[in-house]
Formats: C-alpha cells, structure tokens, sequence
C-alpha cells in the first residue's frame, strides 16, 4: 500500500505562479482524473511531482508513504517508485530504447538485475503492445510517430512497474486504435498491480478505457471541484466555464 | 573488409584485397612525413587505424574511381597528430567516411574534393576532446550535382579545447549542389570551444544549410533519463555515448572499445 500527498503546494516558473494551495491525496488501487482547461498546471504538478527542478517551489510538500521528498532528485523519486507518463517523450537519438530500458531496470534492481530476464521480458511487452521489434534497437522515439511514443511509455511503465502512475495526457496523439491499446494495457496494468494512478487529460474518450474513482476539476492552479465519474458528463456538456 | 594500421613507425599491418592499391612512403627532406595513398578501384570497406603514441605527421589520400562506393572507417588513438587528408571523388562515387578520435592533441586539416558529377560524400566525425583539437574541413564542390553531408560531433572534457572551420565551396556554374553542415560541440568545461561554418557559394541553383550548437546536453534530455531512475552520472554517460554512436555504424568490436573508452574518461 503507498499514498502519494500533496499539501498546500505552490510553484512558480518564470515569476509566474502555477500551483496555487494544491491538495490532493493518492492511496494505491486508486485512479484520479484530473481535467481541466489549458494553462491551468496539470503538466507542471506532473513534473513537480517528479522533481523537474525548473520549477520553484514556493510552499508545500510532498510526501510518499509520509516520507517527504521535496528534496529527493528526480532519479531518487523513480526508484521510489513514481512513474511520469509523459505528455510528449522526448527523441534522444543515439541512446537506443534497450540500452535505456537495460540502464533503468539496472537502477531499479541492483546487484539483482539479470538481463536474460530483462530481455524475455521486454520482448513480451513488446509483443503485448504490438510494436516494431526493431524499434528496441533504435534511438529512443527516434522516428516514432505519436501514437509509438506513447507505446514506448507505456512498454517503460510494464518494464519498470512502478507501483504510482502519473499520466499526463497520455491519449494526445493517439489514434482510434492506439488509443484502445494504450488505455487496455493501462488497465490491465492496473488489475494486475493496483497502482495508484493520476491521471490528466481534457477528454472523456480516455476514460471510456480507464475508469476513474475520482473526477477532480483544476483551474488557476489548484483544485476546485472533486467527485465521481458523473463529473465527466457535466464537463462534457457544459465546459469547464460551468464550474 | 580491407585493413590498414599505422604506428608510431609508420605503416604497421596491411591487409587488402583487389578492390584497392595502397602506396607508403616517408618523405624525409625536413621533417618526417608519412604519406598514405589508397585508390579504391571498386565498391569495398576500408579500416585505417592510427595506434599512435608519438608525434607523427601524415599525409593521406583516398581516391575515388568512377562510380565506386567507399564505407571508410577511421580510427585514431591516443598520439600527437598532425594529419592531411585528402579524399578524392569521381563520378558518381559514393564515399562514406566514419571518424573516430580519442587523441592527446590534433592538427588536421581534410580536404573534399567532388571532382565528378554526382559524387557524394557522407562525412561523420567523433572526437573526445581533453587537451587541444582544431579540425579545418574544406569541401570543394569541383562538379555539378555533387553532395556533401557533413557531421562533426565533440565531447570536450578535462583541459579539452576544439575548434571546426568547416568550409563548402562552390564555383559558378556548378549547379543543383547540396550542401550539409551540422556542428556540434557539447563541452563540460569553460574553455575555447569554436565552430566556424561557411559556406562560399557562387552559384544560384544550390542547396545549402548548416546548423552549429555549442553547450551542454539538454536539460530535458537528463530528466527524462533520470524520470525512470537513472542517477545523473548514468543518465549522463548514456547520453555521451548516444551522442557519440549516433550515425556511425562501426562493426561490435569497436562498439567495444567505445565502452572502454567511455569507463576510461567517465568511470
């Protein structure tokens, strides 16, 4: 069982404030959602969680299983066991998916690491995830479209198992099918491992695949309405400017 | 795949097939200078490999017949060097040069020369930079519809300082050339690092661009490494060795050896 907290968290970038008195707490086999419009630091709570220190805390703190880790590096936090989804991987030409995955399970498991194990197990995923074989031996996202980029976040997030999920904006990008099988293999993943999940995105067809227990509404900064599922209708038909 | 290797005494190992000539000498009348002169008679592989510990200046050639496709791979170790090249290309030859440099300190000076119609050039340049490099790389675009594609990639370290002054010439009349430059330095100290790129182009019905970057590794790059765990000087390594592997398709043996060098310098 792990909780992710987040008390009275308030982030500036560039002089400009982000996160303004954000609450919320996340306990393992739970998914949030949180929606909300554009600009309003979904992202930047994505990556402060995951210690992006480009962005400045000014008050708050963060705790995972009450242990504080506004301090932690971004590396420290991963091992924790904290995952970022990211809302659009980067390409690194040159680092190929395998010598990434191989570096980061190395990272994960120690002295444990046994790479005849690593490599039965990626080349599962891949099959899992109907992607290119050969993509493991290229540049990571080096000439992925998309929808293969985000395919590649989720074989990271099957590869590392990490047991919080943070996934922002995982659907951008993805087509019909894709779609399918990014918001499937999130929910297999969920069954099999009942992570705690957040979850961000601006549309409900996401969410006809992963379904949240809690619906929470971000605007200016911080969270203005929370509740269930039935929340999502009500954006859907009246917009965000309704709350 | 066709060997050569030079050592501080000049030519070391040869080992080639019918597809190239090789001429060695050392000209002696000042001061001692190697020169190598390879003609490439049809399509093949080259390895020349410099395991050099000493001074030692050389003069290299590399022509190009008609229509002849090249993969060159160049390896230079260790050494102080002052080194010619001079790759020479005919029509429609395909020449694919991969370089690789882990030296104390080098002076070199390559010239290009696309001599014939559609002769093309894919030029690839790695070097870890810890004391002091200057590369000049002059292309003459010497014929119509001639391409050159030019990539120089440096890690400086330590006391490293390094300069490219990477020129493309094209004369009037010389039309439907492309012409591609990218430089790029990334430096972990605070030293002279250059990057000149001109392009000297008279003539209108040309392509050309180049891009040069000098600093450090993208600030992104390293989060997103480290978001799935991996520590700084890992993300790190990872990311010199990316750098430095990207494009070149040396064979596992020197994927190896770039391992070694990479323990060598960043543990």
């Amino acid at each position: 069982m792990h909780t992710l907290k987040i008390e009275n968290l308030t982030v500036e970038v560039e002089n400009r404030k982000i996160l303004d008195n954000f609450f919320l707490t996340i306990n393992s086999g739970e998914i949030h959602v949180i929606m909300g419009p554009n600009g309003t630091g979904k992202s930047t709570l994505s990556k402060v969680i995951m210690g992006d220190n480009h962005y400045k805390v000014l008050a708050g703190q963060i705790f995972f299983d009450d242990k504080l880790i506004n301090d932690l590096t971004v590396d420290e936090r991963a091992r924790l066991g904290i995952f970022l989804g990211m809302q659009m991987p980067l390409e690194i030409d040159g680092v190929t998916n395998a010598d990434f995955l191989r570096a980061a399970l190395h990272a994960k498991e120690g002295d444990n690491f046994k790479l005849y194990n690593f490599i039965k197990k990626m080349d599962k995923t891949v099959e899992n995830l109907k992607m290119d074989k050969n993509m493991i031996h290229r540049g990571i996202n080096k000439g992925f479209s998309g929808g293969e980029r985000k395919k590649n976040e989720i074989l990271q997030m099957y590869m590392l198992e990490p047991n919080t999920l943070i996934l922002d904006e995982i659907d951008s990008g993805l087509d019909v099918d894709s779609l399918k099988i990014v918001g499937e293999k999130v929910m297999d993943y969920y069954n099999e491992f009942k992570p705690a999940i957040l979850l961000i995105t601006h549309y409900q067809r996401l969410l006809d695949y992963i379904k949240p227990n809690y619906v929470h509404i971000m605007k200016n900064g911080h969270i203005i309405k929370s509740g269930d599922f039935n929340l999502v209708q009500i954006i859907e038909q009246n917009g965000y400017d309704f709350f | 795949m066709n060997k050569i290797v030079i050592g501080n005494n000049g030519l070391k190992e040869k080992n080639i097939d019918n597809n190239i000539k090789v001429n060695y000498s050392v000209s002696n009348d000042f001061i001692a200078v190697n020169n190598l002169e390879i003609s490439c008679l049809n399509d093949t592989d080259i390895l020349l490999d410099y395991i050099i510990t000493s001074d030692i200046k050389i003069n290299v050639s590399i022509n190009l017949s008609d229509n002849v496709k090249v993969n060159l791979f160049e390896k230079y170790n260790d050494g102080i060097l002052k080194i010619r090249n001079s790759y020479n290309l005919n029509y429609k030859s395909e020449l694919k040069a991969q370089k690789f440099y882990d030296v104390e300190q080098i002076k070199q000076f390559d010239v290009i020369n696309l001599n014939g119609e559609k002769a093309s050039i894919n030029y690839i340049l790695k070097t870890i930079s810890s004391n002091c490099e200057k590369y000049n790389l002059l292309i003459n675009h010497n014929a119509k519809n001639t391409t050159s594609n030019i990539i120089n990639n440096a890690i400086n370290i330590n006391d490293g300082q390094i300069i490219f002054d990477v020129t493309g010439v094209v004369p009037k009349g010389n039309v439907e050339c492309l012409l591609n430059q990218n430089n790029r330095i990334v430096t972990f100290n605070q030293n002279k690092c250059q990057i000149n790129p001109n392009l000297l182009i008279d003539e209108n019905d040309v392509a050309a661009n180049h891009s040069a970057f000098v600093g450090k590794f993208n600030d992104e790059e390293l989060f997103y490494l480290q978001s799935r765990g991996i520590n700084y000087n890992d993300a790190i390594k990872l990311l010199i060795k990316g750098f430095l592997i990207s494009n070149l398709t040396f064979d596992d043996e020197f994927m190896a050896d770039l391992d070694l060098i990479i323990k060598k310098y960043w543990g």
